[in-house]
């Protein structure tokens, strides 16, 4: 015997019915690499991009794997890690570039093999790679000369002890500060001074300025390791909050500094940020969304009165 | 036929009944369920958020209990006047000497529970005594300007709690805490300084990250600025990437919002603390908080189908116990429609069906009745048919054969009037006579010999006949005046056309269980034509001989059914033959007779 129509017609209802309840949500999780400039990192401002970037990861279910090189200037080193890399075919790569001209090819052959790179930190010289999420330097420079006219309204004379003259971020924050001060016109820049990132040689820099220009009015640091031989030098010669000094980056050193009024203002990353923005811009990346090609952390500024207020605290001392 | 009897219809009773029920039942069915199942999820959903309710009110109970715990400690120590004269006492050596036991106050209120960070004494002139002998002030830290001295200070009496903060009083160390703080009253009523209990902050991650509210829900406490004091996702939250509705939620009175975030329902469960102007809040997923809502989907939608199925099943079962006995009715109406009277309806039913039968059943006997009386009726007429033609053929032949003995008598020929008289006497008195339809053979032999005769004196010469007949065959039944029209027929039309006459030969013999009689003559013959219309019923142009043979023909199909033949042979100039080939039959009462 024929199955009447409405039978049939129950049937399929019931069916679909079945078939709604039985559908379920699931995506297998991003696989995503992060190439670090080096992996034996102490800084605590990497621990907290670290932090940032498991955050993130877990939040957004991500299948996570952290590599990167010896030390943060084996450049050869990170390049044959990316290689690696790309033989390994996550979804998306994160790269903390410690070469922005040296990695560019090797960025161009992931790409090319499929793998979408965003970079965090320090950027590659390569047009190809899918974002950048980063602070902005010139604007972390800008906020230290406008920490400077906070302290100093009526002008001085001032020197800037930098980290580099070669990376990004030492030339960008010096340009950034120079443009303010340049603007204001009221002060008197005895110069700019690199120390290469080196604490002894920041210490030496900082006692030479003194002796040849003991009328120093402020000086302002581009990083931590400029700010602590700064500070250092200051302690030991007793000039504590007779020069206005204003650095960069967050460190219980440099807090200390501060609750001492050795430092007067600090310019902090947000380190966390960081780590968990580009996290979620590389997920984005691999299910293919478009993003923005740049992302800016954002950088705040901190001073000795400020520094206990509710969110300030948050920032400069960050939770486990 | 048949096959289409069973096949649904798409216009068919049972169809309609079908989709009719199972539109009514399916609509009940499923808005019952439905209904059913929203009660029950919103049930489970209810319970769960009382659940969820209940675990929120338990841990800020918790809570409270523990601050309260700390409050308690708090009070005895302000309340201990070592510590009073401690802080208020100028002299140098007293304080000295009062110090270490002051400090082993500290020192064991601290020790008693591993989550204090530290316990501390300052006086208003700025000194710090902590618990610890082996922490030292951090110089840097202004105590005195912080919100929880100052505070203290503003409500003595009471404990003030804070907000999570860094504590920096220590050298060296920054620490999250959660600070109690109670401003310690000298002998004058004069505030003389502040103790300070400061909470480990990690604390709280111990007391609110081991509830669970489903898989995705989560707890977290804000303070009574609206401020997250802890939430699971602390980092992100101050990092300011993630945000909690934490305004919302306080200002709700009931304690319970819903929010939707991303096309998902989030609800907040508040409970608020009136002894530390905190508030846990329970966010869970409604969704989620019904855990097995899939089983209970599932659950619902078998009951469902099964309700449906069985709906449908009953449906079928009501529709069949309603069209088949129309079925089965039809079913002998079409017996009936193709001739058979005899069938009668025997569907069992007492219900508007029964009486339909009922009146089918009176109805098909009353046809079969009537069709009985139409058979008897039309016997009848056949059988008057042909009496009438019989009376119809004797006035003819009897006038001729009347005109001859006249035309003899005239001629003075006494023997032949003589003898044509008694043939048509003899003739006579055989169509009249018994007046039964059917006769032995022997009969009709002699009654066609009488025929014979007189028509041989009418022709004279040109009329020969003779008989061949088996005396076996003489007893054998055949229908009266069967052979007389044959012998007319052969006459008229064989002898009596040609010029030179001819002769008729009657012949009759058994052969196996048949009966043959032949009519032969070797007149004028027919022609094909002729002969394929000589059964033809009317043609009446030559004479009534051809309805003769039309007659005979019918009278042996009444007699013998299509067992009786009637062959007619013939070639023009030749001669024609008709042949009667018939079963044999005998009398019955004779073999009734012999036999008994």
């Amino acid at each position: 015997m024929r199955r009447p129509e409405p039978f049939r017609r129950l049937c399929a209802a019931a069916l679909f019915l079945l078939l709604l309840s039985g559908c379920a949500r699931t995506s297998a999780p991003p696989k995503i690499t992060l190439v670090l400039k080096t992996t034996v990192e102490t800084a605590e401002f990497w621990a907290q991009v670290m932090k940032g970037v498991h955050a993130a990861a877990d939040e957004l279910g991500v299948d996570l794997t952290v590599t990167g090189s010896s030390s943060e200037t084996a450049v050869d080193e990170q390049i044959g890690i990316v290689k690696d890399v790309i033989a390994d075919k996550p979804d998306a790569m994160i790269l903390v570039a410690s070469d922005c001209e040296r990695l560019a090819s090797v960025t161009d052959e992931a790409v090319a093999a499929g793998i979408p790179v965003v970079t965090m930190d320090s950027d590659v010289n390569s047009p190809r790679r899918a974002a950048y999420v980063a602070s902005d330097n010139k604007k972390i420079g800008r906020s230290l000369g406008e920490l400077l006219g906070q302290f100093l309204p009526n002008g001085g004379k001032v020197a800037i002890l930098t980290h580099s003259v070669t990376a990004s971020s030492g030339i960008d924050r010096t340009q950034g500060a120079r443009d303010v001060i340049g603007q204001a016109g009221k002060y008197d820049l005895l110069g700019v001074f690199n120390c290469e990132n080196d604490l002894d040689t920041a210490r030496a820099l900082t006692a030479d300025l003194l002796e040849k220009h003991p009328d120093v009015d402020a000086i302002l640091c581009t990083n931590e390791v400029c700010n602590i031989g700064v500070a250092r030098t200051l302690t030991q010669e007793g000039l504590c909050g007779r020069v206005t000094v204003i650095g960069c980056d967050n460190s219980w050193r440099q807090i200390q500094y501060l609750e001492q009024n050795t430092i007067q203002g600090i310019v902090i990353q947000r380190p966390f940020n960081m780590g968990y923005l580009a996290v979620e811009q590389a997920v984005k990346v691999a299910r293919g969304e478009e993003v923005d090609e740049f992302t800016e952390v954002g950088c705040v500024t901190i001073t000795r009165d400020n520094m206990y207020n509710s969110d300030n605290q948050k920032l400069l001392f960050p939770f486990n | 036929m048949r096959a289409n009897i069973r096949r649904p219809r798409a216009n068919s009773i049972s169809t309609t009944i079908l989709l009719a029920f199972t539109a009514l039942i399916l609509t009940v069915i499923l808005a019952t369920v439905f209904e059913s199942y929203r009660n029950t999820r919103a049930e489970l959903q209810n319970n769960a958020m009382d659940y969820t309710a209940q675990l929120v009110r338990q841990v800020n109970a918790d809570i409270e209990r523990y601050l309260d715990y700390i409050k308690d400690l708090s009070d005895f120590i302000v309340g201990n006047s070592l510590v009073t004269t401690y802080l208020s006492e100028d002299d140098l050596s007293v304080r000295e000497t009062e110090r270490d036991r002051v400090q082993q106050i500290l020192r064991d209120a601290a020790n008693i529970r591993s989550e204090i960070y530290t316990v501390a004494l300052v006086s208003s002139d700025g000194r710090v005594l902590f618990g610890s002998p082996t922490s030292s002030r951090n110089p840097n830290a202004d105590c005195l300007g912080a919100e929880w001295y100052r505070r203290a200070l503003a409500s003595p009496g009471r404990v003030f709690v804070s907000s999570s903060r860094v504590e920096n009083l220590i050298a060296g160390q920054y620490r999250w805490v959660i600070s109690f703080s109670k401003a310690v009253i000298g002998e004058g009523g004069t505030p003389v300084g502040v103790l300070l209990v400061d909470l480990k902050y990690d604390y709280l991650d111990e007391i609110c990250s081991n509830v669970q509210l489903g898989s995705r829900g989560y707890l977290f406490l804000a303070d009574s600025n609206g401020e997250v004091l802890w939430h699971p996702q602390q980092n992100l939250i101050y990092a300011g990437l993630k945000s909690e509705s934490v305004g919302g939620v306080l200002a709700e009175a009931k304690g319970r919002t819903t929010y939707t975030v991303r096309g998902e329902e989030k609800l907040y469960i508040a409970s608020r603390s009136e002894a530390t102007g905190w508030t846990t809040v329970g966010v869970a997923y409604p969704e989620e908080l019904l855990q097995n809502q899939g089983a209970l989907v599932r659950q619902y939608l078998i009951l469902g189908l099964i309700s449906v199925l069985s709906a449908f099943g009953v449906a079928i079962l009501i529709s069949r116990a309603i069209t088949n006995p129309l079925r089965k009715l039809t079913q002998t109406m079409n017996q009936v429609e193709q001739g058979d009277y005899t069938v009668r309806s025997t569907v069992r039913s007492n219900n508007e069906v029964g009486r339909l039968r009922d009146s089918f059943n009176h109805m098909i006997a009353n046809t079969q009745n009537l069709m009985a009386q139409i058979v008897h009726t039309e016997e009848q007429k056949r059988q008057s048919e042909w009496r009438l033609l019989q009376a119809q053929i004797k006035p003819h032949f009897l006038y001729n054969t009347l005109d001859s003995i006249i035309w003899m008598s005239h001629a003075g020929k006494n023997e032949e009037v003589v003898e044509m008289t008694s043939a048509l006497a003899q003739l006579l008195r055989n169509s009249i006579g018994s007046g039964r339809d059917i006769i032995p053979l022997e009969e009709e032999i002699a009654h066609v010999e009488s025929y014979l005769v007189i028509q041989k004196m009418r022709y004279r010469e040109t009329l020969h006949y003779e008989l061949d007949i088996d005396p076996q065959t003489k007893p054998c039944l055949i229908p009266r005046l069967v052979l007389q029209p044959l012998v007319e027929n052969a006459i008229y039309h064989g002898i009596k056309v040609k010029e030179t006459g001819g002769t008729i030969h009657i012949g009759a013999m058994l052969d196996d269980d048949r009966l043959l009689v032949t009519v032969e003559d070797d007149g004028a013959g027919m022609t094909p034509e002729q002969l394929a219309h000589i059964y033809d019923e009317k043609e009446s142009d030559e004479g009534s001989s051809k309805i003769g043979i039309y007659n005979v023909s019918e009278r042996l199909h009444i007699y013998f059914g299509e067992d009786a033949v009637l062959k007619y042979f013939s070639e023009p100039d030749k001669g024609t033959t008709a042949m009667l080939n018939l079963p044999i039959r005998l009398e019955e009462k004779e073999e009734n007779n012999e036999t008994t």
